[in-house]
């Protein structure tokens, strides 16, 4: 479903991300660890869009992406779920979760979507009223997810989704993640947090420093020395 | 007919800033230097006297109350109250409304959901610069025209900016009514000339102790 | 801004002497009306891109200032009889200390700048109209003047007041090019282009902003003065009008705002221009065509007619320049230091939050003099904020820091520069209508405390330290990414600092261009300067830190040696999680 071949991304002349290649298969769940500064968030960024590719190509269902301007690529099916959550912060929750479903194909699905992400996250529906920077930050990533949601994408994107939550809201958020894989979408989730995004991965990429230096099974993969090297340095 | 093609303007000067990446500052002296370019012509067509706009609606008055209020006026404020009421439902309830003010907030986060954000930027300044035309035509209904008086009006639109940060339309109205007040107040209890002395100084006052506003 | 290839002041003093000569040739009188209206136009313009132009504060509101000294003058001369010439300097005076105190509030102010400050100088115009309109200053008559004598040292009273407009406009142009090739103007232009960065470098952004508003001010104060003589009849909306704020800020970006001369340059052009079609009906459209061609001109050359030269010739110059710098140039080493127990830097339960989010927690460490300190953690942890509250970029909530025994957690960010900490930024932030040696001038300026032309041979040195000495004339955005964080480095060794804070300096370099950024830290050590550096890339750290510090969650968890750190149990979870420790 989506392919990643050979990406390059940079920042001005500061390369962040090279030589990456990956793919996801409908109904995976697939994850990349790395530790800080490794390029997580630069490579998700890209495959969302927002930031422009130096080399390589990223294909969803065949097309190529690249050339789809930032505003269309969530009619294709993909939604994104930023790092540090990125919320409209005066508009109510409900507002938020509006703009999610902008597009018009979404839009017209708009009550139902509603319904099901207050099915979903019962705390929101209570709350949808309120500007949603008052919120609290786990509070704040259900509205994001939910957002994502609306878009009734076919692939959601995660950007460190466990980033500034409590341990017992990052256990109820990553609930949540497996639940909408279970429901049948693409996730592709990137994560500094090894152990919460292994129990629901079903395939894990290792990046460090821009490039892709392990993938595999998570089961085998937490044996491997690697991660530990990249994220502690060769001991 | 007026309207719409100063809303075409608007559209066109700010697909100009856009495809030469004017920033802010600059747009302001570009904005200036039409203004002179205006003023000229309209001073070369009309030559610089006062003229005055003569129209049935100029010479009556309606009683309210114990009140006389002319009716130019009235039109006015009538006109003012409902363009600002029906920006604000625009804004709060229709989805270009909303994604106006998700873009403002976080403007690549609206693109990512489908805001197209280079459309959305014309489409509000052909709207600002069609406000600005219906504002126009009520100034030339109720007051004396003279192309001297271009930069008369300058202060009352900066003032209307700052107050407009506060980024919610009724907040706007509420605040254009209490300076309008304020000044009206003034008026009354001092020499007619300290009015502006009160708005301004509001104004200054609010920029310092709360910039962010 | 080079100082070097501008002309020097005296072609300026004889242009000045030239002009002043100009009455003796006995011409019709409209030559002297018109060289008088140049005069008038230069001493606005001039002035007020004293401030607007080389600091970037707009101001919308020098027709108030120009008014004050207009009514000073029409005031003094009309209902206190004092004598016209007197009345000039208190033009000036009661315009600039109006101006001093305005400006000594708002520059407080961190959140006014920009179109807010344009607005806000708007108000203050329309604030003095109304209490002159509404006082005896003026009450709504207008004043009039034609009464008051005006001395005739030179012949008529009409050329008195040419040789009057001619010594303020050539004041101010003098002004303009002393404060350009000073340290105030440095100061200024760095100001521009990132205020913040630049009080954290050691400038002293308040004084100086406060200094050349106030200057500006006194200039257009006097003019106003002469202005009401010449006129001889004061009215608040003529005098009072947002227009000539509006011409003379036109004048000024037409000509160029970021040169001495811009200016008067397009005060002269919109002048002689606007004389030139004084006959008929063209005589209205002539503004429209100034109009046009001011708009031409910020659209195509937005440096102004002045500015639209010097990038070619730059451009020019650089074309030779060469590729990567490697640092070889070899030093004598000063005094090799061993890492000695003594705290140069101390952080003591340092607490910061933004908005909510605790980024310090109560951080408590210590750098020890000579050392080479790596501050790790994973995301979120704190780090960056760190560097930040120590250079004074931001204010702690608590906690103390003292450096070398002297508390700076509360010092105003420009003062902790000079006692010797830098930093550099995590992407470079130089200033980027600066070129690269005065980058690093600035830095030797106002952090190290020397003199322009010091801190210039000092910027080369430093240049040639880190190898960056063939792109010296080169402008920042000329440079790659490497070259931009050597100059970055460089910037923040010319103050001399006993301590350097390094912000992820190696985030974005290839494996081949961190061993010589690695080499080039290396050797700052050895110089003598403490380092400390934020990183997340573990083998930098692992070879380049004597000592690491573990943040995490906005506190200290562990330090020691790195080998040691990294195997520690508390560490491994903040990274891994508790499956790994």
């Amino acid at each position: 479903m989506l392919e990643v071949d050979r990406l390059e991304v940079a920042h001005g002349d500061a390369v962040a991300v090279w030589d990456v290649s990956l793919a996801v298969r409908p109904r995976d769940l697939v994850t990349v660890v790395g530790p800080n500064g490794a390029g997580k968030t630069t490579l998700i960024n890209a495959i969302a869009g927002l930031l422009p590719t130096r080399a390589g190509t990223i294909r969803l269902d065949g097309r190529e992406l690249a050339s789809v301007p930032a505003h269309e690529l969530c009619r294709h099916g993909i939604a994104l779920v930023p790092e540090g959550r990125r919320l409209f912060p005066a508009m109510t929750v409900e507002e938020n979760l509006e703009i999610g479903c902008y597009a018009p194909a979404a839009r017209t699905r708009r009550r139902q979507s509603l319904e099901r992400v207050y099915a979903t996250f019962p705390v929101l529906r209570e709350r949808r009223r309120q500007p949603a920077g008052l919120l609290s930050g786990g509070q704040q990533q259900m509205v994001a997810i939910g957002r994502a949601l609306m878009a009734m994408p076919r692939l959601l994107l995660l950007d460190e989704p466990s980033l500034g939550l409590a341990p017992q809201i990052v256990d109820q958020v990553f609930e949540v993640i497996a639940g909408i894989h279970a429901d049948g979408v693409a996730v592709l989730l990137v994560e500094q947090n090894i152990v919460q995004a292994f129990a629901i991965a079903a395939r894990a990429y290792v990046l460090e420093h821009g490039r892709i230096v392990a993938e595999g099974a998570p089961s085998e993969l937490a044996r491997d020395a690697r991660i530990r090297e990249a994220y502690l340095g060769q001991q | 007919m007026i309207v719409p093609a100063f809303f075409v303007v608007g559209i066109v000067l700010e697909e100009g800033f856009l495809r030469f990446k004017i920033d802010e500052l600059t747009s302001l002296i570009v904005t200036f230097g039409l203004t002179v370019i205006l003023e000229s012509l309209i001073q070369w067509i009309w030559t610089a006297d006062f003229r005055r706009l003569e129209s049935p609606y100029t010479r009556v008055s309606l009683k309210v109350g114990t009140l006389f209020v002319g009716l130019g006026g009235l039109l006015a404020f009538t006109a003012a109250a409902l363009l600002t009421l029906a920006t604000w439902a625009w804004l709060r309830w229709s989805y270009l409304g909303k994604a106006a003010r998700a873009s403002a907030q976080d403007g690549p986060m609206a693109s990512a959901f489908g805001v197209n954000r280079h459309r959305l930027a014309l489409l509000l300044a052909g709207l600002s610069s069609a406000y600005a035309a219906v504002a126009g035509l009520f100034i030339a209904l109720n007051h004396t025209l003279a192309p001297s008086q271009i930069y008369s009006w300058i202060g009352v639109v900066f003032a209307a900016v700052i107050i407009g940060r506060l980024g919610n339309a009724l907040g706007l109205l509420a605040a254009s009514v209490f300076i309008a007040a304020s000044e009206a107040l003034t008026m009354a209890v001092t020499a007619p000339g300290w009015a502006p002395l009160v708005s301004f100084t509001l104004l200054i006052v609010i920029l310092l102790f709360r910039p962010e506003l | 801004m080079r100082a070097s290839r501008l002309p020097p002041a005296l072609p300026l003093v004889v242009a000045g002497v030239a002009l002043a000569l100009v009455p003796g040739l006995k011409l019709p009188a409209f030559y002297e009306s018109f060289l008088y209206l140049v005069f008038f136009w230069v001493s606005l313009a001039t002035s007020w891109n004293i401030l607007s132009g080389y600091a970037g504060y707009f101001s919308f509101g020098h027709a108030a200032f120009f008014g004050a000294g207009v009514y000073t003058t029409a005031t003094l001369t009309t209902a206190f009889s004092v004598p016209f010439l007197w009345t000039l300097p208190a033009a000036g005076l009661v315009a600039a200390l109006l101006g001093s105190a305005i400006a000594a509030v708002v520059f407080r102010v961190r959140g006014v700048r920009g179109e807010l400050f344009g607005l806000l100088t708007l108000a203050v115009t329309f604030v003095l109209s109304t209490i002159a309109l509404n006082t005896r200053l003026d009450g709504g008559p207008g004043v009039f003047l034609a009464a008051v004598p005006v001395p005739t040292f030179f012949g008529a009273p009409a050329t008195t007041l040419y040789h009057l407009a001619l010594a303020v406009a050539f004041f101010s142009v003098f002004a303009a090019l002393a404060i350009y090739r000073s340290r105030w103007g440095m100061g200024l232009f760095a100001i521009r282009d990132d205020e913040d960065v630049a009080e954290v470098l050691g400038v002293p952004t308040y004084r100086y902003k406060l200094v050349a508003f106030a200057l500006s001010c006194f200039i257009a104060g006097s003019i106003g003065g002469i202005h009401a003589m010449f006129v001889t009849y004061v009215t608040v909306a003529e005098t009072f009008s947002v227009g000539l704020a509006v011409d003379a800020i036109m004048m000024a970006a037409l000509g160029g705002t970021r040169v001495w001369y811009g200016p008067a340059l397009g005060a002269v052009i919109v002048t002689t221009l606007t004389q030139s079609f004084t006959g008929g009906e063209s005589a209205v459209l002539n503004r429209a065509l100034i109009g046009g061609i001011l708009i031409a001109v910020i659209v195509f050359l937005p440096n102004g007619v002045a500015g639209g030269f010097p990038r070619r010739a730059r451009r020019a110059a650089i074309a030779s320049a060469d590729a990567a710098p490697t640092a070889v140039v070899a030093m004598k080493p000063e005094s090799p230091a061993r890492p000695a127990a003594v705290p140069l830097l101390g952080c003591v339960d340092v607490k910061k939050a933004f908005r909510g989010l605790q980024a310090l927690t109560g951080a408590t460490l210590e750098v020890r003099a000579g050392e080479i300190l790596g501050l790790i953690g994973p995301n979120g942890s704190g780090k960056s904020t760190l560097i930040n509250v120590v250079s004074g970029y931001y204010r702690v909530d608590g906690g103390q820091i003292v450096l070398d025994g002297r508390d700076i957690a509360r010092v105003q960010a420009h003062r902790i520069a000079g006692l010797g900490l830098a930093r550099t930024y995590q992407i470079p932030r130089s200033f980027r209508r600066l070129s690269v040696v005065d980058n690093v001038a600035l830095a030797a300026m106002f952090g190290g405390g020397h003199g322009r032309a010091a801190g210039r041979s000092l910027a080369r040195s430093w240049l040639a330290f880190t190898g960056l000495e063939a792109k010296a004339d080169a402008l920042p955005d000329e440079l790659n990414l490497l070259e931009r964080k050597f100059l970055d480095l460089a910037r923040a060794l010319a103050s001399e600092p006993r301590l350097v804070l390094l912000d992820e300096v190696l985030s974005g370099l290839t494996p081949a261009q961190m061993t010589d950024a690695l080499r080039l830290v290396r050797r700052i050590r050895d110089r003598g300067t403490t380092v400390v550096f934020v990183e997340h890339i573990m083998r930098a750290v692992l070879d380049l830190a004597d000592r690491v510090v573990v943040l995490s969650g906005g506190r200290v968890i562990a330090e020691g040696p790195p080998r040691q750190v990294m195997r520690d149990p508390d560490v491994v979870r903040a990274y891994l999680g508790k499956a790994y420790a």
